[in-house]
């Protein structure tokens, strides 16, 4: 399957992942090593800023693209299948978004929750607690693009350091095990 | 994880449960002798513990559960920040954290304090600031809890704090408000001067006063007469102070709910018995409760079982004394399905905890169970102790080393300081939970005492003894122990079409549902020296 990913600028893209099909990463998006992004039979579009911790597998297997918004944060070992995902959700540790489930804005997927299937949910929700509880949060969006941002510049900064990255304007950043082309590995100033 | 796992039948793990026969609870059972064991009865869902839970009295020699072990309490603290509590002002903070701990009102988890906006470094004093500064002060004030679980802030219900320490103070003042606390305040100031009145301000010690009928005695003798015409004035009937209000807006709200996520839950109102609201909006956090360090104490012979570090942060016990260290642990090293009419071999490991080698004997029920046949093939064997020489060695030198029995039938394996045996089970129908009880008899050489005993020998005779010197060729005391035990062993399902005969499965190296214990995949011991 031809590997074909567009990566935006200033986006901190690792080499230890795996990924299949047709993805295009938005500027300032950081994929740490180690996740999994399976566009098998649609495209998958991430927007800016997000940030895709390790483990996390993210699948279109459906024709349509699965569009993903602006800075959000898909913590460790989630798993996520939906068809569109908004801008500033979290989805943390171990949750699931199943089949065709589309997420708002500024959701918050507690830890180990899981969606229904084929289900919309709406801006603000939160779901919690052991039986997947619902409740609708009020927008305190401030404190947490603050938090943000600051995350966005500590893994710039620091990811490079102990990973390979891919620059730029290079395409196909193949699994380690296919290893064919050669690198420049991206040098930040700091370093 | 998904639902559909949800509405399927609940998986009935397999379980190695122990019977404590309390003994001052059980009093009436006497009757019932050691042979018996009625594995139906109602009383075994309260009886029979996990083997973490028992404590064992090394005086008494026996096992105690938790129903059997008197409680006092040591010290107070809150779960959250581990302060400890001084016990005087536990009651006048009644019971609760009396710093910034507070529970959210939705999920009951833990609040977190968090400023409003960014603390802002204060402007230099040197330039002059024509950039307009928000009204928000250098600290980052005011504050508001949040919760990190259901993201709920107490924003939305405008509760927000000056100073980011002392919460439970600021609070204090509407807490003090509340109809019920005034309610209660008033009646104490009722009937403080009664009460006051009535108690025996005598020369009885005070160790006397807890007799009743003693206060009556007391003021016949000692106290003064007007006492009595004051106590019968006193009684003036009491009025409430607050006045129920019957809010006439709520039953109206409540009949035109559409969506049932706008009413508290059970659990949300228990939390707030003060007025416990129908809406989610009148919620409020409350103060986190706090928790005792209990010292636990035989029921018969009033020694310490368990006694706790008194400082809060702290996990350790001065005072250890629980059933692991104590008596053998019996765990499932292996469990193939069980499959209905077919013999299938289990293995249960039992691991001694003594410094001592114990020798164990193993009896089931004379009555056949119900549920099936339970075949012990080794009703008698030993298990070695721990030594700790083990850690520096090889572990296959381990096993070869270890003592083993002349008939080593039944035996599956020795290694180190367990021992596993084979137990063949018949199931005979097709019950959700295949279960049966085990009577479990240890014998254990107990040198501990020789020292004490000799040194009594020594003094009372004279030279036939101190011959030999005093050491451990005294006599040696036996202790023996036997307790019953209820193993559990998950469903037993109808054969798949197409299996005949009787199936002999041995073990896997990935048992389902084994309580952590790794079986060996090694073969029996049976060549071993």
């Amino acid at each position: 399957m031809p590997k074909d990913i567009n990566i935006g600028k200033n986006a901190v893209v690792c080499k230890d992942i795996e990924i299949r099909g047709e993805i295009q990463i938005g500027a300032g998006t950081i994929l740490h090593p180690q996740c999994k992004i399976l566009a098998l039979k649609g495209p998958i579009i991430f927007g800016q800023n997000n940030i895709v911790e390790e483990n996390v597998t993210i699948i279109n297997n459906s024709q349509t693209a699965l569009t993903i918004g602006n800075e959000n944060v898909f913590e460790v070992g989630c798993y996520v299948e939906g068809t569109k995902i908004g801008n500033r959700n979290i989805i943390e540790a171990k949750a699931r978004i199943l089949g065709n489930t589309s997420l708002g804005d500024n959701c918050v997927i507690g830890a180990v929750c899981s969606t229904k299937k084929d289900e919309v949910i709406p801006d603000n929700t939160v779901i919690f607690g052991d039986h997947n509880n619902r409740r609708t949060q009020t927008a305190s969006a401030n404190q947490q693009s603050s938090l943000h941002t600051r995350h966005l510049d500590y893994l710039r900064e620091v990811l490079p350091k102990f990973n390979h990255v891919a620059s730029d304007s290079q395409e196909a950043v193949t699994h380690s095990a296919h290893s064919t082309h050669s690198r420049k590995v991206k040098q930040t100033a700091s370093h | 994880m998904s639902s559909p796992s949800q509405t399927e039948i609940r998986h009935i793990r397999p379980y190695v449960h122990y019977n404590c026969s309390c003994p001052d609870v059980n009093i009436s059972l006497e009757s019932e002798n050691e042979e018996t064991f009625n594995i139906d009865s109602p009383r075994i869902q309260f009886s029979t513990f996990s083997i973490s839970k028992l404590y064992f009295c090394n005086d008494c020699h026996q096992i105690r559960c938790p129903r059997c072990v008197q409680e006092e309490i040591v010290s107070y603290y809150c779960p959250n920040c581990l302060f400890e509590v001084p016990t005087a002002s536990v009651k006048s903070e009644r019971n609760r954290c009396a710093r910034n701990c507070f529970q959210c009102p939705i999920c009951q988890n833990t609040l977190s304090v968090l400023p409003s906006s960014e603390p802002q470094p204060p402007p230099s004093p040197i330039s002059p600031t024509t950039v307009p500064v928000p009204t928000v002060s250098a600290t980052g004030a005011p504050y508001y809890l949040s919760c990190g679980v259901c993201r709920w802030d107490s924003q939305e219900i405008g509760m927000t704090f000056e100073k980011a320490t002392g919460l439970a103070l600021q609070l204090q003042r509407t807490e003090d408000e509340r109809p019920d606390v005034k309610e209660f305040d008033h009646l104490k100031d009722h009937f403080e001067k009664h009460m006051r009145l009535n108690t025996p301000s005598t020369a009885l010690p005070s160790s006397l006063l807890s007799i009743p009928g003693m206060s009556s005695f007391s003021n016949r003798y000692g106290g003064m007469v007007s006492n009595n015409q004051q106590k019968s004035d006193d009684i003036v009937p009491y009025e409430a102070v607050a006045k129920v209000e019957i809010e006439s807006g709520l039953v109206d709200d409540l009949v035109q709910l559409k969506d049932v996520n706008q009413i508290t839950t059970l659990t949300q109102r228990i939390n707030q018995l003060s007025d416990q609201p129908y809406k989610v909006e009148r919620l409020q956090p409350q103060r986190i409760h706090l928790r005792t360090k209990r010292v636990k104490r035989c029921r018969s012979c009033r020694h310490i079982l368990i006694k706790p570090e008194q400082k809060a942060q702290s996990t350790k016990f001065k005072i250890k004394l629980v059933a692991l260290n104590n008596i053998p642990k019996i765990s499932i090293a292996s469990l193939p399905k069980l499959i209905l009419n077919q013999r299938t071999q289990i293995v249960l490991k039992f691991s001694n905890p003594l410094d001592e080698e114990i020798s164990v004997d193993l009896t089931t029920q004379e009555e056949t169970n119900e549920c099936g046949k339970v075949d012990i093939l080794a009703p008698h064997f030993n298990i070695t102790p721990y030594d700790g020489l083990w850690e520096y060695e090889e572990p296959d030198l381990i096993a070869s080393k270890s003592r083993t029995a002349p008939n080593s039938i039944g035996i599956y394996e020795r290694r180190g300081d367990s021992t596993s045996i084979i137990v063949e089970i018949t199931p005979l129908s097709e019950v959700e939970e295949f279960r049966f009880p085990l009577l479990v008899t240890y014998t254990c050489k107990n040198n501990e005492n020789d020292g004490a005993v000799t040194e009594e020998k020594t003094l009372d005779e004279t030279s036939s003894l101190k011959a030999t010197g005093g050491d451990s060729t005294a006599d040696e005391s036996t202790r023996t122990l036997s307790f019953w035990t209820v193993i559990g062993l998950g469903p037993v399902i109808k054969p798949p079409s197409g299996v005949s005969g009787t199936l002999v499965s041995g073990p896997r190296s990935e048992p389902s549902g084994s309580k952590g214990v790794t079986s060996r995949g090694s073969s029996g011991n049976s060549n071993r020296k």
